[in-house]
This record gives structure tokens, sequence and C-alpha cells, in this order.
């Protein structure tokens, strides 16, 4: 074998050493997140019993655990404030009705953000039929980060700019990227409380992700010169 | 996509930003540019998520069971109305099928003709028929009979 014949083995070896180090520690990631999952399943599962039984400081404590995330989730869809808050209302209310009928093999996590999601979903579609009587004027102007920066969209995004680029997606897509961000959930998880495959999801997010960059770079600059397409 | 491009995918997925990307990962990206697309979009979104921080309302438990209480009152749960409310488009177009289908179905009725009528188109000239409505008033088998 000559030299160059004994490197292209010696660096193939150490490309798949590499690849297999790499599959171990997300597959570890995984087992973790699943575990982590489990345990969460079965103190909710305890919980959602507790409730069916007639027990009202069992949903309580099902409410302070899942009030921050929810609402997150919801803060993130509707902007005003005091609509996130009767949803919020709503959609527990709505979860205390519902919870006699869950059986014990629905886990609760993404049963509960389905029904926010859904919740959530079909109020922005019912406002959206709503005749809008304020005139929104001129379109603002953005003060972007130069684009052709290699960095440039990793830069700090003004909390306004990041609203309206959210606000710019249609309901579905803007849910799937706010669930992405909710580290505990999986992308199996977001399936359940999307209702889709998770290659749907995948594919969902990719497109979310995609449409938000081109949102993005449609957005009128104040200083078109530093922009670039 | 190779099986490289697979295990860069899966891998993002499974981080999603929270750790630093190992140099054989970054190597690849830097030679793929659909793998490069894919990691630069989901930092984008994820940076687009994040600053568009919101604020939450404080929401007491005591607004829940009230809301609660509420709906209980009512009798009905207007949320399960809004709920239904998502139906009614559908069963609306199942109605309106429905009525056309019906519709058309007693206007092909009407249209094929009546026993009496196919008696008289099916004999032949010369033959007699006899025809007669129970309602047409006849008295004798003279009346009943009519020529072709």
């Amino acid at each position: 074998m000559d030299e160059n014949g004994a490197t292209e083995q010696v660096s193939s070896a150490l490309n798949h050493a590499a690849t297999a180090a790499l599959d171990q520690q997300r597959q570890a990631r995984e087992q973790a997140r699943e575990q982590a999952k489990d345990e969460v399943q079965k103190r909710d599962l305890e919980l959602v019993q507790r409730v069916q039984h007639g027990d009202q400081t069992a949903f309580e404590q099902l409410y302070y655990q899942y009030q921050g995330p929810v609402g997150r989730m919801v803060a993130h869809m509707v902007r005003d404030p005091e609509q996130v808050s009767d949803l919020l209302q709503e959609i527990f209310a709505k979860a205390y009705f519902a919870l006699p009928k869950l059986d014990a093999e629905t886990p609760f996590r993404p049963w509960l953000f389905r029904l926010a999601s859904n919740h959530t979903i079909d109020y922005l579609r019912r406002q959206k039929r709503r005749p809008q009587v304020a005139d929104p004027g001129p379109e603002q102007e953005w003060d972007l980060p130069d684009q052709s920066h290699p960095d440039a969209l990793h830069r700090v995004l003004t909390r306004d700019l990041a609203r309206k680029l959210l606000n710019s997606l249609k309901p579905r897509d803007r849910m799937l990227l706010v669930l992405q961000e909710f580290q505990e959930l999986s992308l199996e998880e977001i399936g359940q409380i999307m209702g889709m495959r998770l290659p749907a999801v995948k594919v969902g997010l990719f497109r979310a992700r995609k449409r938000l960059q081109e949102h993005y770079r449609d957005l009128p600059a104040k200083h078109v010169g530093r922009r670039s397409r | 996509m190779t099986q490289q491009c697979e295990l860069f995918r899966k891998w993002v997925d499974a981080f999603n930003g929270e750790m630093e990307m190992p140099e054989a990962l970054r190597s690849h990206a830097a030679a793929c540019p659909p793998c490069r697309e894919y990691v630069e979009l989901q930092r984008f979104a994820k940076q687009v998520v994040q600053s568009a921080e919101v604020s939450l309302p404080q929401v007491p438990v005591s607004a829940v069971w009230a809301r609660i209480r509420r709906e209980r009152e009512l009798g009905w749960e207007p949320m399960l109305w809004n709920s239904f409310r998502r139906l009614v488009p559908i069963f609306t177009a199942v109605t309106a099928l429905l009525l056309i289908a019906g519709g058309v179905a007693l206007r092909s009725t009407a249209n094929q003709p009546t026993v009496y009528e196919q008696a008289w188109r099916g004999a032949q000239p010369g033959t007699v028929a006899a025809v007669a409505a129970p309602d047409s008033g006849a008295q004798t088998i003279g009346d009943l009979l009519v020529s072709r």
C-alpha cells in the first residue's frame, strides 16, 4: 500500500470515528430528553387522575406548572396582553372541562399544548375575518443590519422587528417556530401538538424559517445602500 | 442528501443551537451549501423568536376558577360552541349538497312517463289498449277502450 492510500485509510477511519461519536452524542441527548419527558408525564398523569377524582388543588398545580409555557406560547402569537390573559383563562377552563375525558394513555403536556394551539389559531382566524377599522398608515422602514456581512443574520434584532417578522408568518408557521423554541418539546411532541407526522414537522419548520428569512429580506430598509439581496 | 448531511441535520435538530457545533460538523457545513443554509435558517429563526420577547400577564388561578364558574352558570359552554362552530360550514355544505341531490332525483322521477303513457306508447297500431286512469270517471268498457 502506498503512502497516499494509507493516509486515505487513516483519514476515513478517523472520519468514521468522528461520525460515530457525534451520533452517540446526539443519541445521548435524545435519550436524556426522553427520560425527562417520561418523568414529566408520570408527574402529570398523577395530577390528572387526582383532578378526575375531584381534587381541585391538583388542577391548580397543573395550572402553575403550565401557565408560564402556555402563556409564553400564546403571547408569541397574540400581541395584546389583555387578550393573552383572556385566552389563557379560556384555555385552562376548556382543559378543566375536557380533563374528565382524558385517558391515561394520552400524555397531558402535548394534549394541553394542542388544545392551546388550536384555541389560539382559531382566535387569530376569527380576528382576521373581522373588518379592520384602523388605517395602518405607510409601512415603517427598518434599520436593518448590513446583510452583506457574513454574520448579518445573527446580529441582534430589535424586539419590534422580530415581532413584525413573526407576525408576517401564517399562524401555523408561527406556531411551529414558537413551539420549536420551547427546548423541552421534541419534534415528535411538536408533531403531536400540531397533528403532523415527524417528516411533515421537519419540512414545515424548514419552510417557516425560509419564509421568515424571505420576509426579512423584503422589509423596507432605511438604508437601502447597506442591504444586499 | 448524503449520510453526512443526514447526520449533520439530525445533530442540529437534536441540539437546536444549545451546544457549540463540533469541528467535524463545521467543516461539513463549510463544504455543503444546503446544510449551511439549514443551520443558518435555524439560527436566524431562533434569534427572531427569542428577540420577540414577550411580557407575560399575571393571571391568578382565581381568574381561571371564575371563568370556569361563569361557563358552568351559562349551562352550556360557549367555548365548546366555538369548537363546534368550526364544523358549521361543513354542515352547511353537506345540507346544500343533499338538497341539490334530492331536487335532481325528484325532477328525474317527475319526467318519467306514467304506466298509462307507457301502455299507450307500447301498443301496436290497430290493437286496443285499455287505458284509463283510476280517476278518469270511465263508466263502461267502451269508455275504457281506446283505439291506437
